[in-house]
């Protein structure tokens, strides 16, 4: 078997302005395609969740809406393999000092359920030593997320 | 108004009309006429129908447990049904299936108000 990843069908970079209004756009552009290239509704699910969350975090909490500082994208699509990239321009932050939301007596917190979500449905998801880029991937043989539920 | 709601036999339900629950803005609409709807309803069981949702961010969960708390307090009962499989699924990731009771159908949630255990 071959390490090497099958090559993208497609690949783009884009850069968003930190706006929650502005990326529903680029998101739904990227779910046709996979669409296009006939993945399963609720993979589309997945990587649509995987998406909204990453997006909407490096908006947030990464950049804090702030109109000066962008978010960029790093995408690659073929019709077995999602991959992205998406980074912000804030301090980052360290994913293990997130408290786990799974944890019985934290099932009630109002949040803190994104990164669980995007790790459940991502095959892989990792964070930069500074913890302002995320990269994830999802592909078909990745299993289902039962597989990965944080229990 | 992004929902719809009746009560009937002591029962309150409310039907979530949007499709996709993503936008801040779009999620405090919602739970702002929820509360509205709750706070005027004199019924003490209600059920939030996820029939017309197909898409949820992890925000609505946050916003769903404080209304849970809301209705904890209150003594209402609280429960959801139609929920999708892959909904579902998301409330199972994060293990909200343990603190929301979900029935598969309307009808199905209405009946189950009225079921009672030895202890009643």
């Amino acid at each position: 078997m071959s390490a090497t990843p099958p090559p993208a069908d497609r690949s783009l970079q884009v850069s968003l302005p930190s706006s929650l209004e502005s990326y529903h756009g680029f998101i739904q552009s990227i779910l046709e395609h996979l669409e296009e290239l006939s993945w399963k509704t609720s993979d589309l699910f997945a990587i649509h969740m995987a998406l909204e969350e990453s997006i909407s975090n490096a908006i947030r909490h990464g950049n804090k809406e702030d109109p000066a500082k962008r978010v960029a994208i790093d995408c690659e699509i073929s019709s077995v393999r999602f991959w992205i990239r998406v980074c912000d321009e804030g301090a980052g932050f360290d994913p293990k000092a997130v408290p786990d939301c799974c944890d019985p007596d934290r099932l009630e917190v109002p949040g803190g359920r994104g990164l669980a979500l995007m790790q459940a449905y991502m095959s892989r998801m990792e964070y930069n030593d500074r913890g302002n880029c995320l990269t994830m991937e999802k592909s078909l043989s990745g299993g289902s997320p039962s597989a990965c539920r944080c229990d | 108004m992004p929902i719809d709601s009746y009560a009937k036999d002591d029962i309150l339900t409310i039907r979530i009309l949007d499709e996709r629950l993503i936008d801040p803005e779009q999620l405090k609409r919602l739970f702002d006429d929820l509360y509205a709807i709750l706070g005027k309803s004199e019924e003490q069981q209600v059920v939030l129908d996820f029939g017309s949702v197909k898409f949820m961010a992890s925000a609505m969960l946050g916003k769903l447990v404080a209304m849970k708390k809301k209705c904890d307090e209150y003594k209402a009962k609280l429960k959801l049904c139609s929920v999708s499989p892959d909904i579902l699924e998301v409330f199972k990731i994060t293990k909200l299936n343990k603190v929301f009771d979900i029935q598969s159908d309307e009808a199905t949630a209405r009946k189950s108000f009225n079921k009672r255990g030895f202890f009643g």
